[in-house]
């Protein structure tokens, strides 16, 4: 099924919430991997509903509707110098946006700038009754009312279909430059720890196994001065980032499942064989490991955080690290709150959710 | 008066000399700066989440209502006890639980006071950003409730975020734990940053995981003045659309100029209409090349100066302006009626231009200046309360002043929250279903309805 207009949409939603059908809400389907599999009755597929509403460079504000290629968006603010702060990966040509803030997917930036829910600041939605609704605004300070527009982010849909997001976004950084440092893992785990604690101008790190990779961003003088300071080489290969955020870079594509792990940025090495790649100071770990998911699942918290099965699930299989109660029950009470009738997606984010 | 029973049910948990029922001493936990008051039937001291989980239970099974209270600055009416009940006075559980330098976290309870965790924390060299000037006496937990910021924002943001999880106890006495210790990490839906901003609605707040931030090598001050609002508006959009973003961009209108030029002897240069006060902050090595990007954008039609301070003293003269106004406005008025509103930045100068004619139409003075970097501007309404109808006529301006903010794609509050003050106006902002949709929420959390009732949603 096909929606352009948001009344078309919310005519669908009503006839499926009719008729007890589910609905699995595909933008362009390049996230189809994430979360759990699904088995729905019908796709609701909101690509149509595209285009970009307002873009106000001076405002640093854009809204757009969920449907719009990410690429276009990312093209219409490098025409003005500007860019979406949280450096979000595509994972696919055809990503759009409602796909990325529906998953809160951020990219090597995020734990410098934020992450995708930092930057909405607001949203339309339908929910399962068919309604649309709208949370937020377009100004980065608001404290009237519960902020519904955040708990869209990262719901995987479960919530509602999301129909327009306003973001704030960033003028692009002038100068950019990633050194290199080759080290053991125990070291660069140090280090990026020992330099996130100083007001440097980083804005990504990652560890492959062997070498340490830094970038720095700001005005000129401040990361040659940076540079001065950290030494190390330079890295010339301008897709580096990219590549590491697409997971295109030699590390990923591994025939095992991939999990991705989030834990203390200190934390040592997990000791779970199998290969991994650290991000985010060290707050981001990806692992390929033959270990069992409850080894992994056990180490991640262990280390201060969770596991989440990122490519390679099944159905059947828990994504997610399981929820608990009594945090299960509210947050099954909150999807009914949105969608009573459990139309949308369900159970993508947990069995029951 | 409390049921004497329900007294000693209440010592058996936090000790009897942690209970307040007397009328007297309950009274000072009645009111907040929003000057309204409804004392409560019973102050309660918790100092722990076990402390809190068990008066919240037993609130729920005598069908008592309660408000968590920080220390009472708050400006909207939030931690007003409507309908009496027990006040949860946070202000004990006040331990630093952890500062971890190398995770850049910190770990807090609620009653601890703004100020007294920047002072914990810049020996470390860090800081939690979230900076209301009242950092001196507010919690961490009425920062978290009201959302609650200060001119930082523009660069490092709120307490949304800057939180990692909290540890708390719903309404219905549920005690959950939101977050991970881990770089905001979420597993299924956002329940922290729900409950930041809520109020103290959903849940009480026991405990929380900050976010900490380096503490920057060095910063430089600059004032910039124009002739009106329209030419510093558009010096506000240059100045955030570059890529060095001051961590504070402050504005005051020409009315507040004229208050300060009447009432103090700070030298002002003539003819200004709107004066921007701007901090910036980064390596030692790189600011004056981060000053030289804000002179720059600075630039434009109307600029009257630009003035960069290098020593204390010259910081010290450029901010005298902006700290005269506090004082000229006592000098005027002995109420101000503030509202912390929000508008697009370029919708600054239309804002502005309808005050001043809301001013002309009402006869109130209207007084403006705030964080100009994300459009949240302080209008403050003058006003002497012993002129019966000059109260009159505030209110109704007031009521179109939110009308005026609304339409030009503003929000009610950037800031003060919409406690008791609000109320009225929220469903000017939010349509029905939405409203709807909020309440359903709320009774998620607080199904009988007794966790800070008659707040936030319309009466
Ligand atoms: C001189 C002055 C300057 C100010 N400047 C600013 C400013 O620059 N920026 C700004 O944003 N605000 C400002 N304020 C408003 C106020 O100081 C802030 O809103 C502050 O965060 C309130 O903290 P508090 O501890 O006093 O909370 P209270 O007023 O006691 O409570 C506020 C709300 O928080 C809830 N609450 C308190 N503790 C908890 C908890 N543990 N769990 C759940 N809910 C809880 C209460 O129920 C209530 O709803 C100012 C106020 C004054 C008087």
């Amino acid at each position: 099924m096909n929606g352009n207009q948001s009344a078309e949409l919310q005519e669908l939603v009503r006839a499926a919430a009719g008729a007890k059908r589910t609905l699995r809400i595909i933008g362009g389907g390049s996230k189809n991997f994430l979360g759990r599999a699904t088995s729905d009755d019908d796709v609701l597929n909101v690509a149509g509903h595209r285009g970009i509403v307002s873009y106000e460079p001076e405002e640093l504000v854009l809204t757009a509707r969920a449907g719009t290629p990410l690429a276009e968006i990312e093209s219409a603010l490098a025409e003005r110098g500007q860019m979406l702060p949280f450096e979000p990966p595509h994972y696919g040509a055809n990503a759009t946006l409602g796909g990325t803030i529906a998953c809160n997917l951020s990219g090597p930036r995020r734990p410098f700038a934020g992450a995708a829910r930092d930057y909405v600041l607001g949203t339309d939605i339908i929910n399962g009754r068919g309604e649309a609704l709208h949370f937020g605004g377009q100004v980065m300070k608001n404290v009237a009312g519960y902020d519904v527009s955040r708990l869209m982010c990262g719901a995987y849909g479960t919530l509602g279909v999301l129909l327009s997001i306003t973001l704030k976004v960033l003028p692009r950084t002038a100068e950019t430059l990633t050194l290199r440092h080759e080290l053991g893992s125990a070291d660069a785990i140090r280090m990026m720890n020992a330099r996130a604690g100083q007001p440097l101008p980083i804005t990504a790190t990652a560890y492959d196994g062997a070498t340490l990779y830094t970038r720095l961003e700001g005005t000129a003088t401040a990361v040659q001065a940076a540079r001065r300071k950290l030494g190390g080489d330079v890295e010339n290969d301008p897709a580096f980032w990219a590549n590491v955020r697409e997971q295109r870079h030699g590390y990923f594509g591994d025939a095992r499942k991939l999990w991705r792990l989030s834990v203390a940025p200190t934390a040592a090495s997990l000791n779970l064989g199998g290969k991994t790649f650290i991000e985010w100071n060290g707050g981001l770990r990806w692992l390929y490991s033959d270990e069992s998911p409850e080894a992994i699942r056990t180490a991640a918290r262990a280390a201060g955080g969770h596991a989440m099965l990122f490519r390679g699930g099944d159905e059947g299989a828990d994504n997610f690290d399981p929820l608990t109660e009594p945090l299960a029950t509210l947050q099954r009470n909150l999807k009914s709150a949105f969608d009573p009738a459990g139309v949308f997606n369900r159970g993508r984010l947990f069995t029951a959710i | 008066m409390i049921d004497p029973a329900l007294r000693a049910a209440f010592a058996e948990i936090v000790g009897a000399d942690q209970v307040l029922v007397e009328k007297a001493d309950v009274w000072p936990y009645g009111y907040d700066n929003s000057r309204r008051h409804s004392p409560p039937d019973a102050v309660v001291f918790p100092h722990n989440h076990e402390h809190v989980a068990r008066i919240v239970r037993l609130c729920n099974q005598h069908g008592l209502a309660m408000v968590a209270r920080g220390r009472g600055t708050g400006t909207v009416g939030a931690s007003v006890p409507l309908r009496g009940g027990v006040v949860l006075a946070m202000e004990r559980m006040a331990r630093i639980v952890r500062i971890d330098p190398e995770n850049r976290v910190a770990v807090v309870e609620p009653g601890v006071t703004n100020q007294d965790l920047q002072d914990a924390l810049a020996p470390h060299g860090f800081f939690w950003p979230p900076d209301p000037t009242s950092a001196a006496y507010c919690t961490i937990g009425g920062n978290l409730a009201y959302n609650s910021a200060g001119p930082r924002a523009i660069k490092y943001g709120t307490p949304r975020e800057n939180t990692l999880g909290l540890r708390a106890v719903t309404g219905a006495g549920t005690e959950i734990k939101t977050g991970v210790y881990t770089t905001k990490g979420v597993v299924g839906y956002d329940f922290t940053r729900l409950l930041i901003g809520s109020e103290g609605t959903l849940a009480i707040i026991t405990e929380a995981t900050l976010k900490l931030t380096p503490l920057p090598q060095t910063k430089r001050t600059l004032r910039a003045t124009y002739r009106n609002i329209r030419s510093a508006a558009s010096a506000v959009s240059r100045l955030m659309a570059q890529p060095v973003t001051p961590y504070v961009l402050e504005f005051i209108d020409g009315n507040a100029i004229e208050m300060i030029r009447k009432y103090s002897s700070v030298p002002l240069p003539q003819g200004a209409g709107a004066m921007l006060i701007l901090e910036v902050d980064g390596l030692t090595a790189g600011i004056d090349a981060a000053v030289d990007a804000l002179v720059a954008a600075a630039q434009g039609d109307g600029l009257i100066d630009v003035v960069t301070a290098r020593t204390k003293d010259e910081v010290d003269a450029l901010w005298a302006t902006r700290k005269a106004l506090s004082p000229a406005l006592r000098n005027v008025a002995p109420k101000k009626i503030n509202e912390d509103v929000v508008v697009p930045v370029a919708n600054l100068p239309d804002l502005i231009d309808g005050l001043d004619a809301l001013a002309r139409r009402y006869q109130i003075q209207i007084i403006n200046f705030g964080h100009a970097g994300n459009g949240n501007i302080h209008v403050n309404l003058l006003v002497d309360p012993d002129q019966a109808d000059q109260l009159e006529r505030a209110e109704k301006c007031l009521d179109e002043v939110f009308s005026l903010v609304l339409n030009l794609n503003g929000t009610l509050s950037g800031e003060h929250g919409v406690g008791i003050e609000k109320r009225p106006f929220i469903s000017r902002e939010l349509t029905p279903e939405t409203l709807q949709l909020m309440k359903s929420v709320k009774n998620l959390f607080d199904p009988a309805g007794l966790l800070n009732p008659d707040k936030i949603f319309p009466a």
